[in-house]
């Protein structure tokens, strides 16, 4: 039987990139798949042999930050399974085990996946509650339409326990409130919202498309409301505040995308500037949309797309961004937003 | 030098090693009673009070005969949850030897570090030994490794009290709380020490009607003040709310009918509503649960962006101001800066403290439970006399603690083992904690200079308008305001002008003495004369 000499916790692992420069990669400033984890590990002392047991993940194999979103972006790659493995010394081979694979060391393999979990759900969990960010913009394409929303929670008045959202999308805005956070649910498709965070239970409590809703809702309640409408008031003065607080910082990242100093995604992630690395960033654009066939490039390899590359993306560099997103064949920056 | 300062860098980690308890001094115990009694004896210590076996049953949702028996153990094994002597241990600050002590003496088997529920357990009671360990916290650490909570109660004898059904039948039931003043937070400065008070702006008030004898009858809880001829503005009402808290009535109104007039009862006492004693107890309740979700919600930081407040502590003008850490929010901790005698400190905390800076000790307790942990900083050098080096183990929630930027940029050289995070080795913390140095320092000098132009008030006679006099005066406890010959307990005397009351009002003070302690210590109240 082993003896466990020590316990190393599941541990997310600090990553710069989300803050050096977050309007740059609006995409990747929330996503869940850029927040990677440090397995746990158990360290144990099996028939006088030091051993150290650990966990390893399929879907962390090859993750990035610049690939994160995206499905697995390698298909060439062997998919595994979860599995455990099991480190004698620096110079053995490790020992794999699959999860339902019966060994001595079964009953440890539950405990590192609860201690796993327990971490991921903390971590996530500060992800579904703007409080924690005091206010979260962010842009996406949703249905084919440029969205700018935001969210921030009423700190003026918290008691109330509610948030502000705004959604800008063709040239309209919606302000809506609700008693719990909502960002997520814009900022990820909705199918991997389930999939991580499970279902969807804010309630839109209002929803107004303008600062003169607002406005013309409290007439009506100074008119013909009742006792409990009129204590209301003051919070909705509040809401009027938010709505053109709200409204400016929209309209400022819409500058931003326009004039290219905010991006959903920017293709900086991949490369510097430097001309000659630019072909970095466009094999690897399309690797993430398995996109190497219908550019006639399976074959080629980063030497013979140097040339070729370099000058196909300077001219095609914007359509070749918006072409995918939007599936329209031609569109520039300025254009979408 | 302060010990925090003394720590390697900003140690996040979870492992501290601590000393090892010495033998020798302790004797074993013959019986879990006699443990019980012994520490309960220690916890009373600690908190300068006796605390008695009924307020530690009622922690744990006990009526006083049952916690009696299962502390007395009468029977054999009176209860039969090793987890609820657990639960007894740890809000006792029993140590992980010390429960095990106790769960040997009660038969019970000790906690087994192999195993991971009872491993939770034995770290969170090691974590914190020799203070108090909530069963909250406990079961929010087995909760979050998907373990069951602790099992306290024996399900067949249920421990909490039974409340009687009322006689007649509930047709009706409807809740209001209104929260008066929400306008003041426009302007937040204007009198700080009214912006977060629970109790002077929260309005609670749940009706219950029911059918029987065929009678209706209509049942609520009434808190009434004195009434004004003219209307207070929400200032004035503060401060009348605070002389004259609101006075609990007990009103049971029964409808007419076409044989019977109306009646209406008035009670001061819950005990004196008879057949409606339990229907008010679930009212209160309710209203209980209403307040402290209200008191929460005031009680940290996170729900308000960033808060900034003064106030007088210990003689000494504190300027103060929290922000939750919203560029890692995935490190949920909390900054708080307090300015006092020209020095700045930042604090990171594991939690939101702001309120315990807030309130007085007693206030804190009676709104939250427990006396709060951070205070307890303030009251270093006394504590330390007394307690030596546990006084830093008292729920202290201060990771780290700077007391200028270069000690924020030197801590940037030393390795940072951050718990739930790996060792990083740059420098993105530092600069975090840097800019919140600098951004609160600004903030909390907008509002120094605010304060000393008269801009910003703690308490502002200004807005108390032509009561203000009076009303400063019964703030006191003084029948009129007028010069004060005040004598110190050494026998010293000292002059307190009606205008020297006057500034201690402004300075958020409540009584004379602090008034009197202050004036000795700096030579006068005025806020632009004590500000440097």
């Amino acid at each position: 039987m082993y003896e466990i000499l020590s316990r190393k916790d599941c541990r997310m692992i600090f990553d710069p990139l989300r803050f050096a420069r977050p309007e740059h990669n609006l995409a990747l400033l929330y996503e869940p798949d850029t927040i990677r984890f440090e397995q746990a590990e158990i360290e144990l002392n099996d028939e006088g042999q030091n051993k150290r047991l650990s966990v390893l993940r399929a879907e962390d194999s090859g993750r990035t930050y610049y690939n994160a979103g995206f499905p697995h972006f390698d298909s060439r790659q062997k998919s595994r399974a979860k599995s455990y493995y099991l480190f004698a010394s620096a110079h053995a081979e490790p020992q794999f085990f699959a999860p339902e694979q019966k060994c001595k060391y079964h009953e440890l393999f539950s405990e590192m996946d609860a201690a796993e979990e327990s971490v991921r759900n903390r971590i996530y969990s500060h992800l579904l509650d703007s409080r924690n960010y005091g206010k979260r913009l962010s842009a996406r394409i949703i249905d084919n339409k440029p969205h700018i929303f935001m969210e921030t929670y009423n700190y003026d008045d918290p008691e109330s326990g509610e948030y502000y959202q705004m959604d800008y999308c063709g040239g309209f805005y919606t302000f809506t409130v609700s008693d719990r956070s909502r960002f997520m649910e814009m900022y990820l498709p909705r199918r991997r919202y389930a999939q991580i965070f499970g279902g969807c239970n804010a309630t839109v409590t209002e929803r107004y498309s303008s600062a003169s809703d607002i406005t013309d809702a409290i007439a009506r309640i100074r008119q013909n409301g009742s006792y409990e409408d009129r204590r209301m008031l003051p919070r909705m003065a509040h809401r009027i505040q938010a709505f053109h607080r709200m409204q400016a910082d929209i309209q400022m990242m819409q500058r931003k995308l326009k004039n290219g100093k905010a991006h959903i995604r920017s293709r900086e992630q991949f490369c510097s500037c430097d001309a000659g690395a630019k072909y970095v960033a466009a094999m690897e654009i399309m690797m993430l949309y398995h996109a190497e066939k219908a550019f006639h490039c399976e074959n080629l390899n980063h030497f013979d797309w140097q040339e070729k590359c370099v000058e196909f993306y300077r001219r095609s560099q914007k359509r070749l961004f918006f072409g995918f997103v939007t599936g329209e064949q031609s569109g520039s920056a300025e254009k979408i937003w | 030098m302060n010990s925090y300062s003394s720590k390697n860098g900003a140690t996040f980690s979870q492992e501290d090693i601590y000393p090892e308890t010495t033998s020798g001094d302790e004797k074993p115990f013959s019986s879990f009673a006699e443990l019980f009694r012994e520490k309960q004896k220690v916890l009373g210590e600690a908190y300068g009070r006796k605390i008695t076996k009924e307020e530690i049953g009622l922690m744990l949702g006990f009526d006083y005969e049952s916690f009696r028996k299962i502390v007395n153990k009468h029977k054999e094994k009176q209860t039969k949850k090793r987890d609820c002597i657990i639960a007894i241990c740890a809000v006792l600050g029993c140590d992980a030897s010390e429960t095990n002590e106790a769960l040997r003496l009660y038969g019970f088997p000790e906690l087994d570090q192999y195993h991971l529920r009872d491993e939770i357990i034995w770290d969170k009671l090691v974590e914190q030994s020799d203070s108090p360990v909530s069963v909250d916290e406990i079961n929010e650490a087995l909760t979050a490794a998907c373990f069951t909570p602790l099992d306290i109660s024996n399900h067949r004898n249920q421990s909490q009290p039974k409340i009687k059904s009322c006689p007649y039948k509930l047709v009706r039931r409807h809740f209001q709380c209104t929260i008066e003043g929400v306008g003041r937070c426009r302007e937040p400065d204007c009198f700080l020490d009214l912006r977060y008070d629970v109790d002077c702006f929260y309005n609670m008030r749940t009706c219950m009607e029911y059918l029987g004898q065929d009678r209706r009858f209509e049942i609520c809880i009434r808190y009434e003040e004195s009434r004004k001829n003219e209307p207070d503005n929400i200032y004035q009402t503060g401060i009348r709310r605070r002389i004259s808290p609101k006075r609990k009535r007990y009103i049971v109104y029964t409808y007419p009918t076409e044989e019977c007039e109306s009646e209406l009862h008035e009670y001061d006492r819950i005990d004196e509503t008879g057949e409606f004693r339990d229907c008010f107890l679930e009212i209160e309740k309710a209203e209980q649960k209403e307040k402290k979700r209200l008191c929460d919600t005031v009680n940290d930081t996170r729900n308000y962006g960033s808060r900034i407040s003064a106030k007088v502590i210990d003689s000494e003008l504190h300027i103060f101001c929290e922000t939750y850490n919203c560029d890692i929010p995935e490190l949920s901790e909390y900054f708080l800066m307090d300015f006092c005698g020209g020095d700045y400190t930042l604090y990171i905390l594991n939690q939101s403290c702001f309120m315990q800076m807030y309130l007085s000790e007693e206030q804190y307790e009676q709104a939250y439970g427990s006396p709060p942990a951070f205070r307890i900083l303030h009251l270093r050098r006394t504590w330390d006399d007394a307690w030596g080096s546990k006084a830093g183990k008292l729920n202290d929630p201060v990771s780290d603690q700077y007391s200028c930027e270069e000690e924020i940029e030197d801590s940037a050289y030393e390795a940072r083992d951050i718990g739930i995070f790996e060792t990083y080795g740059e420098n993105v913390i530092t600069e975090v904690r840097l800019k919140a140095y600098k951004a609160m320092k600004q903030q909390i000098d907008h509002l120094t200079g605010r304060l000393r132009t008269g801009k910003a008030h703690i308490c502002s006679r200004e807005l108390l308008g032509d009561a203000a006099d009076s009303l400063i005066a019964a703030y006191f406890g003084l029948p009129e305001l007028d010069d004060i010959a005040y004598t110190f307990s050494d026998g010293t005397q000292l002059m307190l002008s009606a205008e020297n009351i006057r500034d201690a009002f402004e300075l958020g003070m409540h009584t004379v003495d602090e008034a009197a302690a202050f004036q000795q210590v700096h030579g006068s109240l005025k806020i632009n004369e004590i500000l440097p």
